[in-house]
Formats: structure tokens, sequence, C-alpha cells
């Protein structure tokens, strides 16, 4: 049995145990085993803002736990838990709309063709030039390890714009990233 | 997804991502502002039960066809038509129930 099949068998039980009797201490153990992740995405989510997403990591756990009767493992937890904190991101983000206003312009800026980087522009704001979509496929994709189905199923997103989001948002990381790694060599070379 | 890394651009997202979060209280913060889970109650769905159970009963008893076939089944005379239609209603049932049954034990 693999690593991640014996953890979702695990995180079943745990479920199980949880609707069961209203284990909270199986709920509790839930969150040990997940909610460093969670926080992490919605760090990521959130351009580093620890506060705001370990606010939204809260309310995902707490709706976790509301609706944890619906979840029927169709997908592992850690997918649910993923998709729960998702929707929390989105609708915190409608909440605010000064500050969806202001990440739609930055969106908007990054789908204009992008200027040659300098050499200040770092690895980081090469990321934060992405898309939304694209900054959101490549974390769940790539950082937190999901498959493209499973990112589909979090960003409730057709499987297809999924991999193009990938394939799109890796093949402008490169070009932006090769275009720095020229300027590095030619300011080397003075 | 790709475990391997071997795009460097996946590289440098995976050295550019923190990973988990320690927890550092963060638990304990939570845990006691879960709400008390509310058990669902059971009655509902047994009294739905019985009252269509009964109803069904009670709508099905005027008709000759149930009462001929009950009574020739147990009359062992199972062929007759009455018999064989109680029958095939009855294993109709069943196949939905297993159906239902089995649908609901793979969904879990």
């Amino acid at each position: 049995m693999t690593d991640s099949a014996a953890e979702a068998r695990i995180d079943r039980a745990l479920v199980a145990r949880a609707l069961l009797g209203g284990d909270r201490r199986a709920f509790e153990q839930l969150m040990r085993r997940h909610q460093g992740m969670v926080r992490a995405q919605l760090r990521r989510l959130l351009h580093g803002d620890e506060a705001a997403a370990d606010d939204l990591a809260q309310e995902t756990f707490m709706l976790a736990w509301r609706k944890l009767d619906q979840f029927r493992g169709d997908a592992a937890f850690r997918t649910w838990l993923y998709r729960i904190a998702y929707s929390c991101f989105l609708q915190a983000q409608r909440r605010a709309p000064q500050a969806a206003e202001d990440a739609d312009d930055a969106c908007g800026q990054a789908e204009s063709p992008a200027p040659p980087l300098d050499l200040r522009l770092d690895f980081e704001r090469a990321l934060q030039r992405l898309s939304d979509a694209e900054q959101a496929v490549l974390l769940h994709c790539v950082q937190l390890g999901l498959s493209h189905e499973e990112t589909a199923l979090v960003l409730s997103m057709p499987l297809g714009t999924v991999k193009t989001h990938a394939m799109r948002g890796k093949a402008k990381l490169k070009s932006w990233l090769s275009a720095w790694q020229a300027d590095t060599r030619q300011e080397s070379s003075r | 997804m790709s475990h391997s890394h071997d795009d460097p651009i996946e590289r440098l997202l995976h050295e550019h991502f923190a990973g988990a979060v320690p927890d550092d209280g963060f638990c304990d913060r939570v845990m006691p502002h879960l709400p008390v889970r509310r058990r669902r109650r059971a009655w509902p769905l047994w009294s739905g039960l019985a009252i269509g159970t009964l109803a069904g009963a009670a709508s099905l008893s005027s008709l000759p066809i149930l009462r001929t076939g009950l009574r020739d089944w147990l009359d062992a005379a199972p062929t007759t038509p009455a018999a064989l239609g109680l029958l095939l209603v009855l294993a109709a049932m069943s196949l939905l129930a297993m159906c239902w049954s089995l649908g609901e034990s793979g969904a879990r």
C-alpha cells in the first residue's frame, strides 16, 4: 500500500470516528494532520498575509467540522479541505471588493505583454505577475502536489483549463526567468 | 503532477514554497470554537418509513390480486399469475434495495 493510500485510510477512519459520536478528538487529529498545508495554501493565496490566512484557516476547519457528514470519501480528505479553504478565500475576496479590485488590476497588468524583467525581479515577483488563475493552478498542481484532476476539483475548473493554465504559467515563468538569466550574464560579463 | 521536478520551473516553485506551516498553537486556538455537533435525529426517517408502509398496505389491501397471490403462495401454488406477480414485485423491490445499499456502501 502506498503512503498516500495509507494516509487516506487514516483520514477516513478519523472522519468516521468524528461522525459516529461527534468525537472532537478525532477531528482534532484531522486538523493537526492537515492544518500545516491548509495554512500554507491560504498564505500563498493571500500573498503571505499570515494573520488573514490563519483567520481563513480557522473558518475552513469550522466549516469542515459542520459539513463533515458531507465528506463522502470520493476525493482525499486533504483535497476536500483545500476545496473548502479555496471557497473561503474566494468568499473573503468578495467580502473585500477593494482588495479584489486591486487583485484584478494586478491580474490585468499580468495579462498585458510583459516588459523584460530587470535584474531585481526575482522569482517571487515573476510569480506575482502571473494571472490569479495561473498562480492558483501552479500552487495546487506543483507546490501542494495535487494531481490535475484534484486541482480541477479544488478550484472548480474544467480539467482542460487547469492543464492550460499550468502549461501557460510555467511557459511564462520560463520566458521571464530566461530573460533574467540573460541580463545577469550580461551584467556579470561587464 | 510531477514528483521528479525534472522541470527547472517546477524545481524553482518547490524551492520557493515554504511547505507546511508549524502548528504553533493553531489547533488549540481553534478547537474551543468548534460548535457542538447536532446529532441527526432518526425518528423522522423511521416515522416516514412506517407511515409509507402503512399507507401502501392500506391502498393495496383492497386489490384482489394481492390477496389472491398471497393465498396461492401460502397454499403452495406459486405458479398462478397472481402469485407470480406478487413474487416479481417482491423481487424487484429487493433488487432496488440491494442496488441502493451497494451504491451507498460504494460511496462511503
